[in-house]
């Protein structure tokens, strides 16, 4: 091997060095997309110029997600105008699909919180079809404790996570 | 120069991709002195030993919260032969351990005695184990083991293993949960699985061989696996629409397994048969059922159900039928875990607004004690020999573990370097 091959090799592998550790120490907020406002990437295959309307910050829809009591299902008299917004938009539009990730709180056990969050997706799903929504427009799914909104540890953060996000799919 | 630099980039890539699976737990030991005094020498290690063999010996013991254990400067000297040890000098201790480890060219000779120092000195058990480097750790836990059995009654569980969830934020902030099976002490960390979607539930197959758990997918679906733990082939056992999770649990005979499906709209208890690979669901209400695991007869199943309102524990026949409340105490009761025995069970106990560990003695009352005084405490699990339970809560906003002894007197916390832990899953007792 030649000396300037071996200084070319040693020069990549102090930069290889530098990035690696740079990567190591590289944090960031919690969390791949901002939950709490609604705002997601997912189904934004699309250019800015044509976002969907529950891309659109003051449209109906832009409001995704709806909130539970700790331990309740049922869904409270202050989310049935957002999901009736949605089930009209759904119902007009039969070819678009929505995803309801339901959630817990961390408190008590993760595996009852499964089926706490798939109650609330059920919930919701029920009173979407009640609306006018097909079945195969909506599939319930639940994260329990296992997706927080916030990684907090108080009622604040708790009150935020205890929730159902309506995930567009198109 | 340059030789050394390529070396040290490849280092610390290696260091960058493994530095989140390959931790190793660290106990934390509050030592709560029991009722049976027990001095620890250092044992006379003759050669090289790669582990402290007394040292593991004493975390061990520290742990159970049953021995008041003198050490270091509070022994008058450190002896390795039954003649370094007077009853004048040593009787107060009333139990002595005192051993030697040689080292003859990798092969480890481990010889403890256990002596009793109250009135004359007499060897009550001599303990003679072989081991080589790599199985150095696990013969020391098997003196402390005999040690236990000898003068507590019961077997030690210091060789059996434990798997559990680790959540640590990779480099671009994004959680990956691991599945690790380690010794119950934390070292040898094993990854079992990882994936940046959560998995859960882990849980032991009766002959330790096997591990159950619960993985999710991008779009959010869940499914059940079982995965052998030494060559980590897995074999998917189900993936319907809806919930596929719930803790799964394996039968006492190892053939069928409890789960938790919603594919009828609402989550269900089944019990899967691993051989016919035929469903039996066992419940049919409106309320959440969920969490089942087995009576040790496996006739039975004792399950979370909140068909009264909150979350209590119900036991429903394994051929199905009607079920029957069993936890009376408090208005949260869920995730039962059995003792090896069947004689107690330990559930996540909702106590003055906080979320305790809870121990069921089973018998005409089922009265639950709270063990532990937690806020966020969950997933309690059994040693096999019922002395200690393993649980995750939240400390200083990390999830950590904890090993307690059954009374909730002794706690030892066990943390990962980073990130958070949850989920222990005690193991069998080794075969």
């Amino acid at each position: 091997m030649n000396n300037a091959l071996m200084r070319t090799i040693s020069i990549l592998a102090v930069l290889v060095m530098f990035g690696a550790l740079f990567g190591c120490s590289a944090s960031r907020k919690p969390g791949d997309r901002d939950v709490v406002s609604g705002k997601g990437k997912r189904g934004s295959n699309s250019s800015d110029s044509s976002l969907r309307p529950w891309e659109v910050e003051g449209n109906p829809l832009y409001n995704r997600i709806v909130y539970f009591d700790f331990d309740k299902s049922d869904v409270k008299n202050n989310s049935r105008d957002l999901i009736t917004k949605h089930s009209t938009f759904l119902a007009k539009n039969a070819n678009i699909k929505v995803r309801l990730e339901g959630h817990a709180d961390e408190r008590g056990s993760r595996e009852y919180n499964i089926g706490l969050g798939e109650r609330r997706s059920q919930a919701v799903r029920r009173l979407m079809l009640f609306q006018g929504v097909t079945d195969r427009q909506l599939e319930s799914i639940s994260y329990g404790e296992e997706r927080p909104a916030i990684e907090g540890h108080d009622e604040g953060s708790w009150a935020k996570n205890r929730r159902v996000e309506l995930v567009y799919l198109n | 120069m340059n030789k050394v630099i390529i070396k040290y980039s490849v280092f610390f890539l290696l260091l960058c991709a493994f530095a989140v699976s390959h931790s190793a737990l660290k106990i934390i030991i509050k030592k709560v002195p029991g009722n049976i005094k027990l001095a620890i020498v250092p044992f006379k290690v003759t050669g090289s030993a790669s582990q402290d063999v007394s040292a593991i010996i004493n975390a061990d013991l520290s742990m159970t919260g049953k021995f008041n254990i003198f050490d270091g400067s509070s022994l008058p000297s450190k002896p390795s032969t039954v003649a370094g040890v007077s009853s004048s000098a040593w009787g107060r201790f009333q139990n002595v351990v005192i051993g030697n480890v040689i080292n003859s060219g990798g092969k480890y000779t481990i010889t403890a005695k256990l002596l009793t120092s109250t009135g004359s000195v007499s060897v009550k058990r001599t303990i003679n184990k072989t081991a080589s480097r790599s199985s150095l750790r696990l013969a020391a836990h098997q003196v402390a083991n005999a040690i236990f059995k000898e003068l507590v009654g019961i077997p030690g569980v210091f060789d059996t293993k434990i798997a559990y969830i680790s959540s640590v934020k990779n480099n671009r902030g994004r959680r990956i949960t691991t599945l690790i099976t380690a010794d119950f002490d934390g070292h040898n960390p094993i990854v079992q699985r990882s994936s940046k979607n959560p998995l859960m539930s882990p849980t032991w197959s009766p002959d330790g061989r096997k591990l159950a758990y619960v993985l999710f997918k991008s779009n959010g679906r869940s499914s059940i696996y079982i995965q052998d733990v030494r060559t980590k082939r897995r074999t998917l056992i189900s993936s319907f629409k809806g919930i596929n999770d719930g803790a799964p649990s394996f039968s006492p005979d190892g053939s069928r397994l409890s789960l938790t499906l919603s594919r009828r709209g609402n989550p269900e208890i089944y019990t899967f048969n691993l051989r016919t690979k035929k469903l039996k669901r066992l419940t049919f209400n409106t309320a959440i059922d969920t969490e089942a695991v087995w009576t040790r007869d496996g006739r039975s199943l004792v399950f979370t159900s909140d068909r009264t309102g909150g979350p209590q524990l119900y036991k429903v026949s394994a051929s199905g039928g009607r079920a029957t409340r069993l936890s009376r105490n408090g208005n949260y009761n869920s995730r039962a875990s059995y003792s090896a025995d069947g004689k107690k069970i330990t559930m996540v106990h909702r106590y003055e607004g906080k979320f305790n560990i809870g121990v069921m003695d089973l018998n005409k009352s089922n009265t639950i004690r709270s063990i532990t005084t937690g806020r966020l405490d969950e997933s309690p699990s059994f040693a096999p020999n019922g002395s200690m339970v393993i649980y995750a809560s939240e400390y200083n906003r990390r999830g950590v573990l904890w090993i307690v002894s059954e009374d909730g007197k002794a706690k030892n916390r066990v943390v990962l370097p980073e990130g958070d832990i949850r989920e222990p899953a005690w193991g069998p007792k080794r075969r």
